[in-house]
Parts: C-alpha cells; sequence; structure tokens
C-alpha cells in the first residue's frame, strides 16, 4: 500500500477519526467545512499529533501510537500546499521553491528549481516575491515549493478555493495533466464535487470528523453509501419513498410521484427508502395542462445559471425536487416556462436506501 | 563637557543592548511559542524588572553579584573581576532594565506572524534553529528593530540600578544621566543642560538610523 492512515485525534472537543489505504494516485477527501478535513492532513505532515493509530507511506511509519513512533515533519518528506499557501513574503520565488532543498549540493539544488520553473510554467517570475504574483502564480509556486524536494506524498489543502473561477478551471486542468506525470500518491482536500471528481483515483467522503464512504471514485460517486454521503457526493433530491414491486432484481419506487426503478436488495413491497438523485439525471418535460394536475410537477421557481438552469418543482406528494433543463429543451421554451412538468428519472441513475433519511 | 560620561554613557547602552539582543530575541521566539497559560506566566515574570523600582532592583542585583555574594566572591576568586564599581556593573543593570523592553516588543511581532509559515517550513524540513534564523526574525524584523531601539532608549538613561551597584565613578561608571545628576546636584545648571541635550541628540540619531534601517526592508536570509 502506498498510503495507509488509520488514527484517532482530536483537537479541542473536536474529535477525528479517519481511516483509508491506496496504492497510489490522488485521494480526495470530501466534506463541508469543520469536517476535519485540514486536520487530516496536519495529522499525515506531522503537524498535528494523532492520539492513537497508524501512518505510513510506501511501506514507511511516519506514526505509530502502538510502537512510539512519531517522525517529527521535518523528516517525514511529506510535501504540504496550505491552503493561503503560507509563501514566505520575504523571500523570491526562486528561493521559496529553494526552501525545502537545503543541505543538497548546490547544481542539484539549481537544476530541482529550474525544473519547478519549467514544470508550472513560472519563467520569468524567478526574483519577484510573492505579493508581486497573481493567485494562480502563487498557487503554482506553493506546489513547486512542496514538490522541488521529490517527497514522498504530496498533500493539497483546497488548492483552489482562493482563486476566481476562470484561474480555477485553468489550474483544475493544468492539475490534472501535472498529476498524471507525478508517480508520488497524493491527497487532496476539497468540498467542490466537481474538482474531487476531477482530480481524483479515489473519494473519501468525511463529515463530522468521520469517514462516511472511502473507494474507488466511481464506485462512491455512482453508489453513495448513505444519503449522507450522496449528500455531499452532490446529490441534491433526497425523497422519502416507498417500495411498490419489485421483480427480476429491480425495485420500482415511488416519492410521491417520482417513480425510478433501483437495485435494492432485501426490499419488500412497502418498505421506506430514501430515494437519491442527482438534478442533472431528473428528466423534466412540458406537460399539456389537463387541468386536474394529476401526476405532474408544478414549478415552483428556476434558477438560471446561464451555464445551466435549474428547476424546482413541486411533486404532487408535497416533496420539492431539482431538475435541470435540457439544453435544447430551454432552448425551445425561452424565457417563459409552463407551470406543469412530468418527471422521471434518467435510466439506471437512481440511487436507494432503507429507512427515511431525516 | 564631560566626553568620557557621553563616550561611557554609548559604550554600556550599546553593550547592554547586544546583551539584550542575543538573550531577548530568543527569549522572546520560545515565549511566544508557549501554551496558553504558560505565556502569560512567562511573559509576566519577563515583565518584573519593568515594574520593579531600579533601586530596588539595583539592590538585588548587588546582592546577587557583590563582593559578598556567592557568584561575586567566586567571580573575583577566580578571575580578579568583579561587577561592583566597574562600568560592567553599569552594563549588568542596563541590561537588565531594557530586556523586558525588548521581549514585550519583539514577542508581539513573532505572536503575529502566522503559524503556517513557520509549519511550512517544517514540512520542507527545517529545523527549529532554521526556522528562526530564515522565518522567524526576518517576519517580525520590525518588531526586533522597534524592540532594539526601546531597549536601547531605556539601557543609555539607566541610572537608579546603575548608581547601586556601579557607584559614580568618573571615566568609569559615571555615564551621562549620573553626570546630569551630579551637575545638578553641585548647582552646574548650565553644563547639566548641556549634558542633557547631548544626550537628547544622541539617543535621537541613533533611533533615526534604526527608523531608516526599518524602512529599508526585511532580511532575506535563505
Amino acid at each position: 500500500m502506498a498510503l495507509e492512515v488509520a488514527f484517532r485525534a482530536h483537537a479541542g472537543s473536536f474529535v477525528l477519526d479517519v481511516a483509508f489505504a491506496t496504492d497510489g494516485g490522488t485521494t480526495a477527501i470530501l466534506g463541508p467545512s469543520g469536517a476535519g478535513k485540514t486536520l487530516t492532513l496536519r495529522a499525515i505532515a506531522g503537524l498535528l499529533r494523532p492520539d492513537g493509530g497508524r501512518i505510513a507511506v510506501n511501506g514507511r511509519t511516519l506514526f505509530d501510537g502502538d510502537a512510539g513512533i512519531d517522525v517529527p515533519a521535518r523528516k517525514r518528506r511529506v510535501g504540504l500546499v496550505f491552503q493561503e499557501y503560507a509563501l514566505f513574503p520575504h523571500l523570491s520565488v526562486a528561493d521559496n521553491l529553494a526552501y525545502g532543498l537545503r543541505g543538497r549540493p548546490r547544481d542539484e539544488a539549481d537544476r530541482a528549481v529550474r525544473a519547478m520553473v519549467a514544470m508550472l510554467g513560472l519563467d520569468g517570475l524567478e526574483t519577484r516575491r510573492p505579493a508581486e504574483l497573481s493567485g494562480g502564480e502563487r498557487q503554482r509556486v506553493a506546489v513547486g515549493r512542496a514538490l522541488a524536494p521529490s517527497p514522498d506524498l504530496l498533500l493539497l489543502d483546497e488548492p483552489f478555493s482562493a482563486l476566481d473561477a476562470p484561474t480555477r478551471e485553468a489550474l483544475v486542468a493544468d492539475f490534472a495533466s501535472l498529476r498524471s506525470r507525478l508517480q508520488m500518491p497524493a491527497v487532496l482536500v476539497t468540498h467542490d464535487v466537481a474538482e474531487a471528481y476531477a482530480l481524483a483515483d479515489h473519494l473519501l467522503v468525511l463529515d463530522g470528523g468521520r469517514v462516511l464512504q472511502s473507494g474507488e471514485r466511481d464506485a462512491v460517486f455512482h453508489a453513495p453509501s448513505s444519503p449522507a454521503a450522496a449528500r455531499l457526493l452532490g446529490v441534491r433530491n433526497l425523497l422519502p419513498g416507498v417500495v411498490v414491486s419489485v421483480a427480476g432484481g429491480t425495485t420500482l419506487i415511488d416519492a410521491g410521484g417520482l417513480s425510478a426503478t433501483v437495485r435494492l436488495a432485501d426490499a419488500a413491497v412497502g418498505t421506506q427508502v430514501t430515494l437519491g438523485v442527482r438534478a442533472q439525471d431528473v428528466i423534466a418535460l412540458p406537460a399539456p395542462d389537463r387541468g386536474d394536475g394529476a401526476g405532474t410537477a408544478t414549478l415552483e421557481r428556476e434558477v438560471d445559471a446561464g451555464i445551466r438552469r435549474t428547476l424546482a418543482l413541486r411533486l404532487p406528494g408535497g416533496a420539492e425536487i431539482q431538475a435541470e433543463l435540457d439544453r435544447d429543451l430551454s432552448r425551445k421554451l425561452g424565457r417563459t416556462l409552463p407551470q406543469r412538468w412530468h418527471v422521471q428519472v434518467a435510466d439506471d441513475t437512481a440511487m436507494a436506501w432503507q429507512g427515511h433519511s431525516p | 563637557m564631560d566626553w568620557d560620561a557621553l563616550r561611557l554613557s554609548l559604550q554600556v547602552g550599546l553593550t547592554a543592548t547586544a546583551f539584550s539582543v542575543v538573550v531577548g530575541v530568543p527569549l522572546a521566539w520560545w515565549i511566544a511559542r508557549l501554551r496558553p497559560g504558560w505565556r502569560e506566566t512567562a511573559s509576566a515574570l519577563v515583565l518584573v524588572p519593568m515594574v520593579l523600582p531600579p533601586t530596588v532592583l539595583g539592590y538585588y542585583l548587588l546582592q546577587a553579584v557583590g563582593r559578598r555574594s556567592f557568584i561575586g566572591s567566586a567571580l573575583e576568586d577566580a578571575f580578579g573581576f568583579s561587577f561592583v564599581f566597574d562600568w560592567t556593573g553599569a552594563v549588568l543593570a542596563a541590561f537588565v532594565v531594557s530586556l523586558p523592553f525588548l521581549v514585550r516588543t519583539v514577542q508581539a511581532g513573532f505572536e503575529s506572524v502566522d503559524r503556517a509559515y513557520e509549519e511550512a517550513a517544517r514540512t520542507l524540513g527545517r529545523g527549529e534553529l532554521s526556522i528562526f534564523m530564515t522565518v522567524a526574525v526576518p517576519l517580525a524584523w520590525r518588531s526586533v528593530l522597534a524592540g532594539v531601539a526601546l531597549a536601547f532608549g531605556r539601557a543609555v538613561g539607566e541610572f537608579g540600578a546603575t548608581l547601586m551597584i556601579a557607584g559614580n565613578v568618573p571615566g568609569r561608571t559615571r555615564t551621562m544621566s549620573i553626570a546630569i545628576y551630579e551637575a545638578v546636584q553641585t548647582g552646574r545648571a548650565s553644563e547639566a543642560q548641556i549634558l542633557a541635550l547631548t544626550l537628547t541628540l544622541a539617543t535621537l540619531g541613533l533611533l533615526i538610523a534604526v527608523g531608516l534601517a526599518a524602512r529599508k526592508g526585511v532580511p532575506s536570509w535563505r
């Protein structure tokens, strides 16, 4: 295992209990603020001492509570990119990049700095101070500073959160290509599902200091283990429903007027379930107004974000769902939207869990 | 004009300030990084020489290093050296009274430096001494200079404790502050005036020099 993490730690009254392991690649820790994401990185980097457990990188133990091993941060060979970057304001870009290379032969250090400058496109900025850089440039210097000493593991704390949207998109794409050239495992902390999905091979969903789910990216993304994990994975529609029929391994669920077929083991007809559907998987089509409103949803409001148009629809059963409007349909309908809509769930996209979520 | 007194004041002030920097800057860094609770306790202890009356402080110093004290007699037996009635005694007094000014100012500077810089340095393989020299001191540089200026100002003006331990020996321990006191006591008003003015200008000049150094920027030790 490239990375083995299993520890308990606390900060004040907050208790963190994290366990995951990967065989390399990028792991994204996804969770709301206050979930313990940053604390997890700090524990791996050696800046927070766990109460117990074990942390190992490529078989090298960095922390083992039982064996009394606690390798100090400076000897862990773990690169950390801080959320606000923490670039040394009094040092130039080149000196920031070289900071972790002290003790190496001069020519080797110079070569490593030049390699970082070339790899991250920082040419011409070597003599600048951090204050004279744009947000995107600062972020790249911070990544370069962490990578220059060739760490065994790279940790990134919300590396894109301090950037404006266009820079952010460009740098996420840059980082994805940079990542494919790096050998060492990486752990990325984010609260952005799209960012996590775009960059990670493994997802770890963290909430309230506990791991809700972890595993291979698509397995986690398409099959959240609980409604709480689903919510953090961007599933905006979580509705109370009931099993109406079971046939040949597929289960039909009705959630107050929205039906969907899911695979759900041991579900008898009448079982209470929670149905989960992403907004982009709800197909909403205008319904001819028959006057009685049966089986159709009512438009409550719409949010037109330009790149996508989201409808809030009231189901006959009273629950509200979010549906992304198809782009072609959106163009055809124009500004004024009809009041009544047929809603259905795209095939093989619905999720369901036993019991009603609070 | 007592040029010896001016020379002695600068000599004592600069030496005491140098000791204050060497002891006080690391001490301030140490206190700034103590856990809350311990930090307040250490801060309060450092302040003691600042709030004690200088004569009381001088009395304690005399008790500690005077000829009949353990330290004083040991020093005298081993090296034939004594702080008492010596310019080094004036340095000791000035050092003790100026240290709190330096520590408090520099400590506030260290406390205002974001801990993330120190943590970043640590994950980049640096030890505590290296972090102190390359991150903490440069980032708290203005506070260090302000602390130096305050400590020098206090050291050069030291009177009470100096008189207690070093006395008033012309050319040896008669600093400007003591010379001014003596001039007033013996009715030499114009001499007192010139001495006071000279001391004011000399101190002001040094403080302006420190201020200019602060404007020039931050050292970028790597």
